[in-house]
């Protein structure tokens, strides 16, 4: 979490609106563009992050500086609402989702630098990662879906998903230190 | 590895059904090798999140979310209904940080006069005490009355690590005024011991009455007072017991009036 992070952070805590515009001002693009990405609904991704931005205001959900990044803490909260949502959304059973048009006609992302060197980062690393592995993390991660149906999907057996998924994440993990330590040369 | 640690990819993506989840989550509290995964899940993955393709939010949609955030309650601050600026301590501004110093001043002020209050003062003139939660002894006769608010302000914290939050509203009635306090954030008081409002003239206390939080932290208390007695400050204090007639506990909270 920057410093600044820190500042907003508290003052947001001790219910200063302004703090929580300069959050907003700070993080929305980068959350919607992720609920986006899980949802493909572009008034559902509004949704989830305005219950986010609801949590962070009401002090549902509180953040833990030894916990990790705070980018990091807003994210995992909007996927847990994601989840949440697709959870409520299959008691209803509904199948209508359709891809809307997903492109920024300025994919640049120069407004959050954090989310621009680290996109640069994982983007490079997940392209180094077999298509198998690929393929996993994005089912299990963004697309949020059962062991059953990441099984069915990759074919594998129900009972090596977790194994599977865990090595594709450490392959990930090592990957996204050694292009940030040493510009990508991969060290084996 | 128990039948129960298959589930994990299911918890964590919420596919379970509330049954699982429970039983997922009393197994959770007992395997280790579970927590161990999931932390290591949760660390792996704790960068995964930056790899979108960015997407522009619809234009309207700061004002939007912003104005259904700011409908919530706020974390800490009292909502004055009157425009009063809620207490906004470490604001960014040169002249909300004037305000609040000239506060705190004021706090300090008032501590050592209050603590000599509790040492030379006996009880004395306590008006009435009443409190949400004890039967008044004297049944009331039900009777229409119109309420006027003649003051509200929020109460400041007396030591910067005091998180509580209280605002104090006097509204006149028929005969006599009544005094509401509203607190928030509170902690919760250790065994015997209940927060205890006073009301302050010329430096000697008056008790206006006791009230405890319920679990959210949150508590709300009324107490009939006397116009004519002219109270110049009140102070909220941390009591060992609801029997105090003096101010033996900690202030926590104070405001001239």
């Amino acid at each position: 979490m920057s410093e600044h992070d820190v500042q907003l952070y508290k003052k947001l805590r001790r219910g200063e609106k302004e703090a929580l515009e300069q959050m907003y001002d700070k993080y929305s693009k980068l959350l919607f563009s992720f609920s986006f990405k899980m949802t493909e609904e572009k008034q559902l991704a509004e949704e989830i992050v305005q219950e986010v931005f609801i949590k962070v205001w009401t002090q549902k959900s509180s953040y833990d500086e030894t916990k990790g990044k705070f980018s990091s803490w807003l994210l995992t909260m909007t996927r847990n609402t994601v989840i949440d949502h697709h959870r409520k959304k299959r008691e209803i059973a509904s199948e209508t989702a359709t891809k809307e048009m997903t492109e920024d006609p300025d994919p640049s992302v120069e407004d959050q630098v954090e989310w621009k060197e680290k996109r640069a980062v994982v983007k490079k690393a997940i392209s180094q990662l077999k298509p198998e592995q690929q393929k996993v993390i994005t089912l299990f991660y963004y697309q949020g879906l059962s062991q059953q149906k990441i099984a069915d999907s990759c074919n594998l057996p129900l009972g090596t998903v977790k194994g599977r998924l865990r090595l594709a994440l450490k392959h990930l993990k090592t990957t996204i230190q050694d292009i940030e330590q040493n510009g990508g040369i991969i060290h084996e | 590895m128990s039948d129960k640690c298959t589930h994990l990819i299911d918890y964590v993506n919420g596919q379970l059904t509330d049954t699982e989840t429970k039983e997922f989550e009393a197994h959770f509290k007992t395997c280790s090798t579970c927590e161990e995964e999931l932390n290591e899940i949760r660390a792996l993955t704790d960068d995964l999140g930056f790899d979108v393709d960015p997407v522009e939010p619809p234009p309207e949609m700061k004002e939007r979310i912003l104005s259904a955030a700011f409908a919530e309650k706020a974390p800490v601050e009292s909502q004055s209904s009157d425009g009063k600026k809620p207490i906004a301590v470490g604001s960014t501004t040169n002249k909300q940080e004037q305000h609040i110093q000239k506060r705190k001043k004021k706090a300090n002020w008032l501590i050592p006069a209050m603590a000599a209050a509790l040492f030379l003062s006996l009880i004395g003139n306590i008006y009435t005490v009443s409190q949400l939660g004890e039967p008044d002894d004297v049944a009331i006769e039900p009777s229409i009355t119109v309420d006027s608010l003649v003051q509200r302000l929020n109460l400041q914290p007396a030591a910067e690590t005091i998180p509580f939050q209280a605002t104090a509203s006097f509204v006149n009635k028929d005969h006599y005024q009544q005094l509401v306090v509203e607190a928030e954030q509170l902690s919760q008081p250790e065994d015997t011991q209940v927060y205890q409002v006073w009301l302050l003239k010329d430096g000697e206390p008056y008790r206006a009455g006791t009230f405890t939080p319920a679990e959210d932290g949150s508590g709300i208390s009324t107490f009939d007072i006397d116009p004519e007695m002219g109270y110049d400050t009140i102070a909220i204090t941390i009591e060992p017991d609801e029997t105090s007639e003096t101010p033996e506990g900690d202030i926590v909270l104070v405001e001239e009036l």
